[in-house]
């Protein structure tokens, strides 16, 4: 298609996402730099050193790191288990992925009608319970999904290498930690990724068990972002948005890094 | 060993299942089933009941509605929106377009939380806030549209592009006629993960929507959701996505078997 053509088709769509979302980012950067929204005088990086102060900052960062990398680390060790289940039993394979892939498109706040009967979100929860609420929510959510993904992996290492493997007396379980899993290195590293941002958005799940105000136990640095966004502190929103990237960057950049270097390998 | 590893399998899927199938089973039951298993009732009896006395709650009937104009609207801007950005993506061969790829990207795995003050002083700005357009608006240009269809063209061979161009001048019809019908299969996943993402909206309308009457049910139906009838609620909500997800997998099994 012509170039000029093939612009034209490309305005809208990027206008709009610059719009909604690049823009935004921008704005971000700029307000966790200033005084408040309402007076643009600069602060230096006053309001960052305000937010790290705060000890529901610090609990909230703690709880993301501890809460969010247990979890990660939860569904990624349910997504190894279920994956090569899955490709030993390829009849099961197609109602094993349509099952393991319905809990990700249902919403939230069907799921949580349940989860908050069986864990009784409602009442004063003991901190245990709150966290098995939220992380068996986000499992049942997101590892099946991971696990599906890592099947089509394994999917598509050639045969002829496991074969080999298994005529040198390999078993099943050597093959997969010993073979399969490392050439499947860079698709594990999209696993993660997906896991991860996941992890980032399952305030939402939070939110709809626990309210706005939940437990010490899984408050996240996205309650404190919300609470300062209800204060109005929007500068403090702002820095705390800024803080929240650079982690997010840093746990993106470390998993892109592994799969890079996988491709390579 | 197979069998012990089929058994497994099993169990898994049963565990996976379970939470669907425990939902469905108690909104048939007057009393609460959960309770009744945890031991905390005696009282359990199986009606219909509660799918009645739901649709008698007006402001369910609302955030419902809410949720099918949000999601709807959303839909029709945005699969021709994604369309035309994987098309752009895919065979623009502008500079700098690996890092327009990379920055939808980026933008995709950032939480919502990272552009929440911006969003919600932009709408003001643009007299959208309150409104439900300005929830439609965001989520239609979200990144992953664009991402998704483009790896949907990337993955169609460019000698198709080319033997086609070969038939026809016209580039549009070469790709409504020629290349649409293979994008079509994608396209229905597409669709699939659009609407539930636009079925399942909470902290975008609860920053641009501090109206409750224009707020959708995946934010609402905890507030309002009447006790007893929680259980035929979250059925009720999910089954608009249980059925595009079982046509979906039914169209793309059909493709599969005309294929073969």
């Amino acid at each position: 298609m012509k170039k000029q053509k093939l612009l034209l088709i490309g305005v809208l769509p990027m206008l709009g996402f610059a719009a909604c979302y690049l823009v935004p980012l921008g704005m971000t950067v700029y307000y966790a730099l200033v005084n408040s929204t309402f007076d643009s005088r600069f602060a230096g990086l006053g309001n960052f050193s305000h937010v790290m102060e705060n000890r529901y900052f610090q609990l909230g960062i703690q709880n993301l790191t501890l809460l969010g990398g247990g979890m990660i680390l939860a569904a990624m060790l349910a997504s190894l288990v279920i994956a090569p289940l899955l490709y030993r039993h390829p009849k099961l394979a197609g109602l094993g992925m349509a099952v393991l892939l319905l809990p990700l498109l249902i919403p939230s706040v069907s799921a949580v009608s349940l989860w908050s009967a069986v864990f009784d979100t409602r009442s004063t929860l003991a901190a245990a319970s709150s966290q098995a609420a939220l992380i068996t929510l986000y499992l049942w959510k997101y590892a099946g999904v991971g696990a599906v993904l890592l099947y089509t992996a394994l999917q598509k290492i050639p045969q002829a290498i496991t074969d080999a493997a298994a005529l040198d007396g390999a078993g099943a379980v050597r093959t997969y930690f010993a073979i399969r899993l490392p050439m499947a290195g860079e698709q594990l590293a999209g696993v993660m990724i997906f896991l991860t941002m996941f992890m980032f958005r399952c305030y939402k799940e939070s939110y709809l068990l626990f309210g706005d105000y939940p437990s010490s136990s899984v408050y996240m640095l996205q309650h404190y972002m919300n609470h300062q966004y209800v204060k109005m502190n929007f500068q403090y929103v702002a820095a705390c948005a800024v803080l929240l990237v650079l982690f997010a960057l840093i746990l993106y950049g470390a998993a892109f890094l592994i799969m890079k270097r996988r491709r390579l390998a | 060993m197979r069998k012990i590893t089929a058994g497994m399998l099993v169990v898994l899927l049963l565990i996976f299942a379970l939470p669907m199938l425990m939902l469905f089973a108690a909104s048939f039951f007057q009393g609460d089933l959960i309770a009744f298993l945890k031991g905390e009732t005696d009282f359990l009896e199986a009606s219909w009941q509660r799918y009645v006395t739901m649709l008698d709650n007006e402001e369910l009937l609302l955030q419902l509605w809410n949720s099918v104009r949000i999601t709807l609207s959303t839909l029709a801007l945005q699969l021709p929106l994604s369309v035309l950005g994987g098309l752009f993506l895919a065979r623009s061969s502008i500079r700098g377009m690996g890092f327009i790829r990379v920055l939808l990207l980026l933008l995709l795995l950032l939480p919502f939380q990272s552009i929440m003050v911006p969003v919600f002083k932009m709408s003001r700005w643009l007299n959208m806030y309150d409104t439900q357009l300005a929830v439609i608006l965001m989520q239609a240009f979200s990144p992953l549209g664009p991402l998704i269809a483009w790896l949907l063209i990337r993955a169609i061979p460019g000698e198709h592009w080319e033997a086609a161009l070969l038939d026809c001048k016209s580039q549009l019809t070469i790709f409504c006629r020629a290349i649409m019908p293979q994008l079509l299969p994608g396209l229905a996943v597409l669709t699939l993960l659009c609407f539930a993402e636009a079925w399942n909206l909470v902290e975008l309308p609860l920053i641009l929507l501090p109206d409750t009457e224009l707020r959708p049910a995946s934010l609402m139906l905890n507030d309002i959701r009447s006790g007893s009838n929680q259980y035929a609620e979250g059925v009720l909500y999910a089954l608009p996505i249980l059925i595009l997800y079982g046509a979906t997998g039914f169209a793309l099994r059909k493709e599969d078997s005309a294929i073969m």
